[in-house]
């Protein structure tokens, strides 16, 4: 069986990840070792970032916005998860499909919306005024665990919806029948069972809420996190040499890295659930029951839609210079496409590219991983892991770096826009074409190979056809948050080359609020609809490794 | 079902190819670095091609963002233009600037314009202090600088980074050599910006100020009028010690690829009926003395408006990088 | 066409699942390899295959070596434990695939497929998909598979594990029947001894990577060559004891046992085997056999009705048992637990190692 072809292949993909994403980062290092001028070797940087409180305050932010976020999101996802997972609850796939929807939309639209509705001038924020109620601000801290929880506590709830799904009834049946009464049986058995799963749902929370970018810039500018202080580094006249952007940008990845660490070595290893054993029987509640406890998932789900919602209704509302009236207008939609045109083709462009391009090479990377193992495949699968430790900002300033010279020119394209997309999706593409490839036999494979057909075509005619539909639902949800993406395009983007998301979030902090909502639906709209195509045609299995 | 799915992609690749090209083939263009606010640069793209047929493409990013881009791109300059910045900012950056002598060179005031015509003034700036009248009572609206330093104030008050806003560079600068631009002066100046809520882009002061995110916020007098002609909530002041104008102009950059072009644009920004427009829609004051601004818009014409005595914004040029590096400093300290 | 195996040997990091095998199986033949988990019957077949690529050794399909040739261009047929069939493509299609891939013209196709169908008794099934049907008719799509490109070697590897036991005792059958019609060299794999006694024109048992002993289904039965094979093949009962004297007799555990070939020096270790069915009541044995015989008294200790057969566990002596079977089934002559019985054995068929 020649499997020349795979070794190639896989060193092929093997270098192009070290050379444009692991040697840019490598870069982030050393230059975090650099003078201002640049060149001689300093510690300055990192005792600069000891020494003034602006700079090792926006790591306690980051690790505690992170960790509030994080337990919010089990306060919310754990009761939700267990209600759908355990009783009869009206529209199970609507609920599933609706907590996934804040997932794939930009986060910063809810805190922009949060704020319409509950800022010093919030439309609720008056209303309960006229009754009394003084609610405090909700700039900094409040806002940000806001717009975190509610948007990304369907990380926890779909681990914990999966967890408590997967407890063999068996093991419950045993507990009972040993003398221990339900609640006991839940807290000693069931529980233990799926606090793995409940706590990666957690860690995905706490490294979705310190990569952040778009909130804390829109809501908590006062308390910023990392990455936008790395950011505002980056991004200021003072210096030349952003040697504290590159200092900021380690020690995040040096905090993601122990997360990952964390899920891997500690989480993983005790995930006793096995996948697809006896289900647990689904309690059926007496009606009441039911339309109370529907009543209050569906309360919760439409929360945390509400600020999408609003961006919806404020995009067809008319606008006196920077002022929102409410009165229907198309005005905001004319603006926006008469003058930005080009940045919504830019964004469904480089997201159909980024996404085809993750696609072929992620996709013969699942199969590497799964079918063709070797030292090389074992580094390849490290490395593949990596771009889920770099924030979006940070691997937007080390491509901006590095390609910014030399013989390889991409800072300024659109190119080094696709690059940092297909970085950032490729590793999704490739875990789910290998967990799609781990379920297939390998015997079909060789099979058809038996019957005269060289291992290349059998790829194509045998096992990639029966990817087809793992692949495509992939895709579509790559596709899908590519175009929602703005921490890394906000470094990255280029004259002619602004995206939906930069013009919404220049729309949010400049006074082009009209702008910003017209985008918003366009872009919740363009969300929506893949979505749906995917969950009517294709299995639910949702990867929170987006 | 592939087969479906493999024309909906190849459609869409081919889509996107063409879409790609077409633009590419378009008419002539012209890019310009602007750090004004996206409604007066969508709009001056839009009057500019549709007078010239030249397509604008315009790059909004704050001072300071455009100017690290156009130090980086020196050598191989993607914009041809750069717009909406001070003139502080034009004569410290000179070197990046190409000379070009507009056809309205003569209109402008000689302080606002470059005598070796590397860089024209459009509008001038006046500072002002806006603030959100559901939250500040009229009695307690903050009427001089000094008022800034009370403790009163602390949080309440927006104030742009100075590092990537030249106004708010200004405003600092203005209020150091009112305190004598001495170390007491600097003692003050590290009151004030203990004070201060400081904001990384000049344009979050007005929105978050109308969403009451804050009380009080520095900012330019245009921007506020904007919201109170808007028909928003708000008030604004102009601080009673002094002010200082600031021009802000446009220059073509060296080495820029579409000169002819950009010369047409530079032109256009001065142009008398953009300039109405912009006076009418925005409230910007001209550079130009041929147009009267109080007769357009009632507002207070500049002769009213009282000037911080002595201070000449241009002399602090030379100490900038010393000076924002000082206020980085601080505000790393106390932040 | 015949297949020639020389020296194989294959190994997997430091594990050698193959030791130096040699075999050669004649053109039509059905071969089989039978053997435990982990002998490398499955390792052997793969090899042949070409799924995996041996250390040493060489492969022949009649005087071509093929051992270095890539597995798609073998000339084999194929069919595999968990079926491997198609799941996207109709049984039509899954029949038709390896033709497809020979590039067969169109018009014979059609045909080719029908009757390979009917010989698996799946016609009219054309249009399923693989999700509407049974174990067993899958694999039977998968023999039609694999037979309609007439290949030169039809490889089964282990095809009727999954299948339920009455269904393997059907099928087993078929695929002899189909082999022999095709009259195609057949080498099958399986763990199961009955099945391999009951359709192998000879069987190679392996163990440990190396093959025990080649012979037909009766030799391999009867005159086993070493314990190994005399404990994997069909029940049977072990003794280990010391040769007591002249005459044959040795000693085990306590009593005397008679056995045949001739006798050793006093006092040397001997292991030997009676099969269960060898034992027999002296009602079971005819006249002329009788004087042959040697008796021996066991006390029922367990007895095993199935039905068509009883199973007796008699203890000879205490910590010394035999396993014997009666067909005797009325139910006036099964005997009980705790009853004596007398059994008898012809020594000329005990196997001595």
């Amino acid at each position: 069986m020649k499997s020349s072809f795979w070794s190639l292949t896989t060193i092929l993909i093997f270098i192009v990840f070290v050379f444009f994403m692991i040697i840019p980062i490598i870069s982030l290092f050393t230059g975090s070792f650099q003078t201002e001028e640049g060149g001689r070797f300093t510690l300055d940087n990192f005792t600069n970032f000891v020494k003034y409180p602006s700079y090792w305050r926006s790591f306690s932010h980051s690790i505690i916005i992170g960790l509030i976020s994080a337990i919010g999101a089990i306060l919310v996802g754990v009761p939700l998860g267990f209600m759908v997972a355990r009783w009869n609850v009206i529209g199970k796939p609507l609920i599933i499909t609706l907590s996934t929807l804040p997932l794939m939309l930009p986060t910063f639209i809810a805190a922009f919306a949060w704020i319409i509705l509950l800022g010093r001038g919030g439309i609720i924020t008056k209303y309960l005024e006229t009754v009394g109620i003084q609610i405090g601000s909700i700039y900094g801290y409040p806002g940000m665990i806001l717009v975190f929880v509610s948007q990304l506590y369907s990380y926890v709830f779909l681990m914990t919806l999966s967890g408590f799904g997967s407890v063999d009834e068996s093991l419950e049946e045993a507990s009972r029948s040993l003398g221990a009464n339900p609640i006991k049986t839940f807290i000693k058995v069931s529980f233990p069972l799926v606090l793995p799963s409940i706590l990666s749902g957690a860690l995905l929370t706490f490294m979705s809420a310190i990569e952040n970018f778009g909130v804390p810039m829109v809501i908590a500018q006062q308390t910023p996190n990392l990455v936008v202080k790395a950011y505002v580094e980056f991004t200021s006249e003072v210096s030349k040499h952003p040697g504290m952007a590159y200092t900021l940008s380690v020690v995040l990845i040096f905090i993601t890295m122990a997360s990952l660490i964390i899920q891997r070595y500690y989480l993983s290893k005790r995930n006793f659930i096995q996948a697809a054993r006896g289900k647990p029987a689904v309690k059926q509640l007496t009606p009441g029951k039911r339309i109370a406890a529907s009543a209050v998932i569906y309360a919760v789900l439409i929360i945390t839609l509400i600020p999408f919602f609003v961006a919806f209704v404020l995009s067809f509302m008319e606008m006196r210079g920077p002022v929102f009236y409410p009165k229907f207008s198309l005005q905001s939609y004319i603006y926006a496409f008469e003058r930005s045109a080009r940045p919504i083709f830019n964004t469904y462009f480089l997201a159909t590219v980024a996404t085809v391009v993750s696609v072929l090479i992620g996709v013969p990377t699942g199969y590497i991983l799964t079918r063709r193992k070797s030292i090389y495949s074992n580094m390849l699968d490290i490395i593949i892991m990596l771009p889920f430790v770099i924030a979006g900002t940070i691997l937007g300033i080390a491509l901006i770096t590095f390609f910014n010279s030399g013989w390889i020119v991409l800072t300024g394209t659109w190119m080094i826009l696709a690059l940092s997309y297909v970085i950032r999706k490729m590793p999704f593409i490739a875990r789910s074409s290998a967990s799609i490839l781990y379920q297939l036999d390998p015997s079909l494979d060789e099979a058809s190979i038996s019957l005269g057909v060289s291992p290349m075509k059998t790829f194509y005619k045998v096992t990639f056809r029966l990817m087809m539909a793992g692949i495509v639902s992939g895709a579509i949800l790559s596709w899908v948050t590519i175009i929602s993406e703005l921490s890394s395009t906000i470094v990255l983007q280029t004259p002619g080359w602004s995206t939906m998301t930069v013009e919404m979030y220049q729309g949010i902090i400049s006074d082009d609020l009209g702008k910003a909502a017209a985008f918003s639906s366009i872009m919740i709209i363009s969300t929506i609809i893949p979505l749906l195509f995917v969950t009517k045609y294709f299995s639910k299995e949702q990867t929170p490794l987006l | 079902m592939e087969k479906k799915i493999f024309l909906l992609v190849g459609f869409i690749l081919v889509a996107a190819v063409v879409g790609f090209i077409l633009p590419a083939q378009a008419a002539e263009e012209v890019t310009v670095y602007s750090s004004n606010m996206q409604a007066l640069n969508d709009l001056a793209a839009a009057e500019f091609q549709k007078v010239t047929g030249i397509k604008v493409n315009m790059v909004r990013a704050p001072s300071g963002v455009a100017l690290k881009r156009m130090r980086a791109e020196k050598d191989n300059p993607q914009g041809d233009i750069f717009w909406g910045i001070s003139k502080v900012v034009l004569m410290a950056n000179q070197d990046l600037l190409e000379p070009y002598k507009s056809v309205h060179f003569d209109l402008i005031p000689p302080e606002y314009r470059d005598p070796q015509y590397h860089w024209i003034g459009t509008n001038l700036q006046i500072l002002v202090l806006m603030y959100n009248k559901d939250l500040v009572k009229d009695a307690e609206v903050p009427k001089k600088w000094n008022d800034l330093l009370n403790p009163k104030w602390k949080n309440k008050v927006a104030f742009p980074n100075p590092a990537n806003s030249s106004f708010a560079f200004t405003t600092f600068t203005l209020m150091l050599h009112m305190y004598g631009n001495n170390e007491a002066a600097w003692k003050k100046m590290e009151t004030f910006l203990g004070n201060m809520q400081v904001v990384e882009q000049s344009s979050m002061v007005p929105t978050s100020l109308e969403k009451g995110e804050f009380h009080v916020g520095v900012t330019q007098e245009y921007v506020a009028t904007r919201y109170v002609a808007g028909g928003a909530k708000v008030g604004l002041v102009y601080p009673a010690e002094g002010n200082s104008i600031q021009a802000e102009g446009a220059g073509i950059l060296k080495g820029a690829k579409h000169r002819k072009a950009a010369e047409k644009f530079v032109d256009f920004c001065n142009d008398k009926n953009f300039r109405e427009w912009v006076i009418k829609d925005q409230f910007r004051r001209p550079a130009r003395k041929d147009l009267d601004f109080s007769k357009i818009v009632p507002m207070a014409p500049l002769s009213q408006i009282k000037l911080m005595p002595g201070y000449v914004d241009t002399n602090y040029l030379g100490d900038r990088d010393k000076i924002l590096a000082r206020i980085k400093d601080i505000l790393l300290r106390i932040k | 066409m015949s297949i020639r195996i020389v020296k194989l040997t294959k190994r997997f990091g430091s594990l050698e699942a193959v030791k130096d095998v040699s075999l050669e199986i004649n053109t039509g033949e059905f071969f089989t390899l039978l053997g435990p988990s982990g002998c490398g019957k499955t390792t052997l077949l793969r090899s042949i295959a070409g799924f995996n690529q041996p250390e040493a050794g060489e492969i022949y399909f009649g005087d071509k070596r093929i051992d270095k040739t890539s597995a798609h261009k073998r000339g084999i047929g194929m069919v595999f434990q968990n079926y491997a069939v198609f799941p996207h493509l109709t049984v039509y299609d899954n029949v038709a695939y390896g033709l497809k891939a020979r590039r067969v013209p169109a018009p014979e196709i059609g045909p080719k497929v029908e009757k390979a169908l009917q010989m698996v008794r799946l016609g009219g099934m054309e249009d399923r998909l693989p999700n509407q049907l049974s174990g067993g008719q899958l694999q039977r799509v998968a023999i039609a598979r694999a037979l309609v490109i007439e290949p030169q070697v039809f490889l089964m590897d282990e095809p009727l594990s999954n299948l339920d036991a009455k269904l393997r005792v059907e099928m087993r059958s078929e695929i002899r029947e189909l082999q022999r019609q095709m009259k195609i060299t057949t080498i099958y794999v399986t763990h199961d001894q009955e099945e391999a006694l009951s359709i192998s024109d000879r069987i190679a048992v392996m163990n440990l990577g190396v093959v025990e002993q080649v012979g037909k289904p009766w030799e391999i039965y009867n005159t086993p060559v070493n314990r190994f094979v005399v404990g994997f093949i069909g029940t049977t009962n072990f003794f280990e004891g010391e040769w007591a004297s002249q005459e044959g007799l040795v000693k085990v555990g306590g009593i005397l046992m008679k056995v045949g070939g001739g006798s050793r020096p006093k006092g040397e270790q001997v292991a030997f085997a009676i099969r269960p069915e060898a034992f027999k009541v002296a009602e079971q044995i005819p006249a002329e056999e009788r004087p042959r015989m040697f008796g021996l008294e066991g006390k029922i200790a367990k007895v095993e009705y199935l039905g068509f057969m009883t199973k007796y566990d008699l203890e000879l002596s205490p910590g010394l048992n035999a396993k014997m079977v009666s067909y005797d089934v009325l139910p006036r002559n099964l005997r009980k637990e705790g009853e004596l019985l007398e059994i008898f054995y012809d020594p000329q068929r005990v196997l001595v190692y």
